[in-house]
């Protein structure tokens, strides 16, 4: 229903056909049955209408037809998140990146890429390859995920240790504004220094600042010699604390991922079946990449520091097909999870790197104390935990005690000094958390920021910042520790 | 806006000197850079209720402010180019580390990498904590500068090249805002995406929506080895800039900084110590007669010797710098001390290379940014003071009217807006 109490009217959905083309409207309740969540699936609601434009120039039309519908708008990648952003809202619309999936630049000299917004992760790199060049950022949903949807999270992945998330990457973005006004923000040739940065913000904006259609992003040159170790533990604990010492080392791997054996078991037991062993309680995945000579030299730190910490078997691979098995392991993970349980809740911390084993620990506990199946697959190496809760949804209790050790997990992480969040945002599920970490006053100046790009609030309303003030949720942030502010108490 | 500055660029000190008093704030009428007055607030806290009182009075004697850090920027950084430091009131955040031989460190973790310091904190300080715990700190400036300073004003290092801009390893902040308001943003973790990122806003916003009182950052490790080495000078600029575009295009040579001055390409290779070695072997197979420097510690030589102070920068991609540069050499000369960074596009011309000239060559595919004196015929060519229409003045009109609704921040053209 519009805002007016009326359904989308005929002439604005035969406005919106006319636009985007009959393809690129769903509005019959099976078709937009498909939208109803995101990987976050613990909440679900119907929009009132699916659009999928294939342009920037069709998207801007069509924002123009479903304001003056008096919709509100979710913009949508592939739906992978995992928090509920981009979940439909009442009198909402989903504005969706499915069918904009162009790669329209890719500059060898330059090192960039322009690509609309709904291109897949993967075949971006795919469509650079061929130039000697990749992009960045690789989150494990990557065949599936879109940069525009990287864009809304500030994705990063296993390689995020390396090359940071999505926000070091993106060096412009168009973008469709409440009016239907197209922007330009940045752009190839904008060195940023001494600009006011906008687009610092929309980057992990998640949907609520405006509609990004195209993405210009950076990209790297492949490097000369890549490397996958397979580091065997028969202790998870040991494994988290192995990653500790190696970022105490200052090692500079591009990537240190673990699985415990839970999920070993899951991925050995599925068609994605890389090959870990079954003896280990946890197996720590790295990659090291660079000139031969590194390659070699941080490969034989990361041994050193692995057997050290208890490894009890170490394998070492560059034959690019074993390790494309080995990354398909890990990557498919969550998928392979779901032999364990129809259903999969799975977290997104951030622990401080000196405390893994301590949030992991936590995790483990909230879990067994509510008997819940918990398998943790995460990237260790900048503390982007990822704890796997199987669950049948159909099960209320069961899903209160999933909800219930996930704030639990969140809680630990904050008290820790973590975050709520490493890729997939706060959306729906992490709302009230937020007064955790930031202050009544701090969230009011994120709500301004909103306020300055969408004073409407057409843009996916009522996400990532909390509803209810945190006062009135009766959460308070952590202390900030100052010396100048201690001397001003 | 309507300032309370007199013809004479002097402001009127009494709304001032009675708010610093109401706030518990030292005010010093002469002792900021340039002589202009100074506040000194010793808390946060103090800086806070000074800048609330301000923005409370505004309508009744408006005063700008401009957050101080070393004041090596505020020449292109302070509200109006040509206003006098006796116009403006500086906020010195210095003042808030308190005993003078503090740090402003407030938490180095070496364990995850990270540094958590005071705004006001001088960055060759921080440099050399962090260094002794195995780290780097981005940016590799070496001259006299603050951490807030240098985030302000959207400043980064040589060592852009091959990590990015400054921004890129800004994990969180804290900053007081236009009201008075104390905020908070990012975190201090290497990887967090809760809420908005408005320290990204912040970070090369010259302090208009208020000053940055503290700052997180992510660290890079110490590399095992460095070596620095030039070419010999080229036969013109372009040539040396070719020359560098070269060395980059060429991806088994892993340079951490490349740079061009004065004809002769300047790199920098860091990282295991083998690898900088077969690195330097691949670079001589490109280029004859390499003079080796001693780096110095942290790659000093390095970085000091592409330190410039500059007055206009150019910015382009990498594809268009060689034909930048070769227009500028036929309008301007031998660019005598610029510096041309042609992996990142940019081109830094000091003062007294442009004092001369009459016009930018046409065509030039570059942006043009201000950062110093210009003189008058170069002015007409300007893009950076075109303002952006629609939907981006909007944005940035609504943030100033949020944040700093009084105006106490403000500066004349920056940013562009219609």
């Amino acid at each position: 229903m519009g805002s007016d109490g009326k359904q989308l009217s005929r002439r604005h959905l035969a406005e919106l056909e006319r636009i985007v083309g009959k393809k690129g409207v769903r509005a019959d309740p099976t078709a937009r049955s498909a939208y109803e969540s995101d990987a976050f699936m613990l909440q679900r609601a119907s929009a009132e209408v699916i659009v999928l434009p294939r342009t920037t120039a069709e998207a801007a039309a069509a924002i123009k037809v479903l304001r003056e519908a008096g919709l509100v708008v979710v913009p949508r990648g592939a739906g992978t998140g995992l928090s509920g952003g981009a979940r439909p809202v009442e009198n909402g619309a989903i504005v969706g990146t499915a069918r904009m999936r162009d790669v329209l630049e890719v500059n060898a000299e330059d090192r960039y890429a322009r690509v609309q917004a709904g291109v897949v992760n993967v075949h971006l790199t795919a469509a650079c390859a061929d130039a000697g060049l990749f992009y960045g950022p690789d989150p494990s949903s990557q065949t599936a995920c879109t940069i525009g949807g990287n864009v809304g999270n500030n994705s990063g992945g296993p390689h995020g240790f390396k090359y940071g998330s999505t926000n070091r990457h993106v060096l412009g973005l168009t973008m469709v504004d409440s009016s239907g006004e197209v922007i330009q923000l940045g752009g190839p040739g904008a060195a940023g220094d001494g600009d006011l940065d906008l687009l610092g913000p929309v980057v992990g904006s998640e949907g609520m600042l405006g509609l990004v259609t195209e993405v210009t992003v950076q990209l790297l040159p492949r490097p000369e010699k890549v490397e996958t170790l397979l580091c065997l533990f028969e202790s998870l604990d040991a494994c988290c604390d192995a990653v500790s010492e190696m970022i105490a080392r200052r090692l500079e791997p591009s990537a240190i991922e673990i699985l415990d054996r839970l999920t070993i078991e899951a991925v050995e037991a599925s068609v994605l079946r890389a090959g870990y062993p079954d003896n280990a309680e946890a197996v720590m995945l790295v990659e090291v990449e660079g000139g031969d000579e590194e390659v070699d030299a941080t490969s034989a730190d990361v041994i050193e520091v692995a057997r050290a910490f208890g490894a009890f078997d170490t394998r070492r691979t560059t034959d690019p097909v074993e390790r494309k098995r080995l990354w398909a392991g890990r990557k498919g993970a969550f998928g392979a999870m779901g032999r364990i349980a129809p259903d999969l809740y799975v977290a997104d911390v951030v622990a401080p790197r000196t405390r893994l084993r301590e949030i992991v620990s936590a995790a483990t506990v909230a879990c067994r104390e509510r008997n819940l199946k918990l398998a943790n697959v995460f990237h260790a190496g900048d503390g982007n935990l990822h704890p796997n809760i199987s669950y049948d949804r159909r099960d209320a209790d069961e899903v209160r005690r999933v909800l219930e050790a996930g704030r639990i997990i969140m809680e630990a992480c904050v008290a820790a000094g973590g975050s709520l969040t490493g890729e997939h945002g706060i959306g729906l599920e992490k709302q009230d958390e937020m007064c955790l970490v930031f202050s009544d006053d701090d969230l009011e100046a994120m709500d301004q920021l909103r306020a300055a790009f969408d004073p409407d609030a057409f843009w996916n309303p009522g996400k990532m910042l909390p509803v209810r003030g945190c006062r009135e949720i009766h959460t308070r942030p952590l202390p900030v520790h100052s010396p100048a502010a201690e001397g001003a108490s | 806006m309507t300032t309370a500055t007199d013809p004479t660029g002097t402001m009127d000190l009494g709304p001032v000197r009675a708010a610093c008093q109401e706030a518990g704030v030292e005010l010093d009428d002469a002792g900021g850079v340039g002589g202009g007055p100074v506040a000194r607030p010793a808390t946060e806290a103090a800086l806070g209720n000074l800048i609330a009182l301000l923005a409370d009075r505004g309508h009744q004697s408006p005063i700008r402010l401009v957050p101080c850090g070393g004041g090596g920027q505020l020449h292109w950084c302070r509200p109006d180019a040509t206003l006098a430091p006796a116009g403006f009131l500086q906020l010195s955040m210095g003042a808030l580390l308190g005993d003078p031989s503090a740090t402003g460190v407030v938490e180095y973790v070496p364990g995850d990498g990270t540094l958590t310091a005071l705004a006001g904190a001088d960055l060759s300080v921080l440099r050399a904590t962090v260094a002794e715990g195995g780290h780097r700190l981005t940016p590799a400036i070496f001259g006299s500068c603050t951490l807030g300073g240098v985030l302000a004003s959207g400043r980064s290092g040589l060592d852009r090249h091959s990590f990015g801009p400054t921004r890129h390893h800004l994990l969180g902040m804290r900053m007081i805002d236009g009201t008075g308001r104390h905020l908070r943003s990012g975190g201090r973790l290497v990887k967090n995406v809760t809420g908005f990122d408005l320290h990204r806003l912040h970070a090369g916003g010259r302090g208009i929506f208020g000053p940055i009182v503290e700052a997180s950052m992510r660290l890079m490790p110490a590399p095992e080895a460095e070596q620095y080495v030039t070419s010999p000078p080229a036969t013109s600029t372009a040539a040396a800039v070719e020359l560098a575009l070269a060395i980059r295009g060429t991806t088994t040579i892993r340079e951490q900084g490349l740079f061009v001055r004065d004809r002769v390409v300047h790199v920098l290779m860091s990282g295991r110590g083998r690898q900088v070695e077969a690195d330097r072997r691949r670079l001589e197979g490109l280029v004859t007669g390499l003079e080796e420097h001693e780096p110095g510690p942290g790659a000093e030589a390095f970085h000091l010797a592409g330190e410039r102070q500059t007055a206009v920068r150019l910015s382009t991609v990498p594809s268009k710098i060689a034909g930048t540069i070769s227009a500028l050499e036929a309008s301007i000369g031998g660019l005598t001390g610029a510096v041309i960074q042609p992996g990142v596009a940019q081109v830094d011309l000091p003062q007294d290379l442009i004092s001369g000239a009459s016009a930018w060559p046409s065509p030039l595919e570059a942006r043009i940014s201000v950062r110093g004196g210009v003189p008058e015929p170069l002015r007409s060519g300007l893009t950076a003071t075109v303002a952006p229409a629609g939907p981006e003045s909007r944005w940035t009109r609504r943030l100033v009217e949020a944040f700093d609704p009084a105006g106490l921040f403000q500066t004349e053209g920056f940013p562009a807006r219609s």
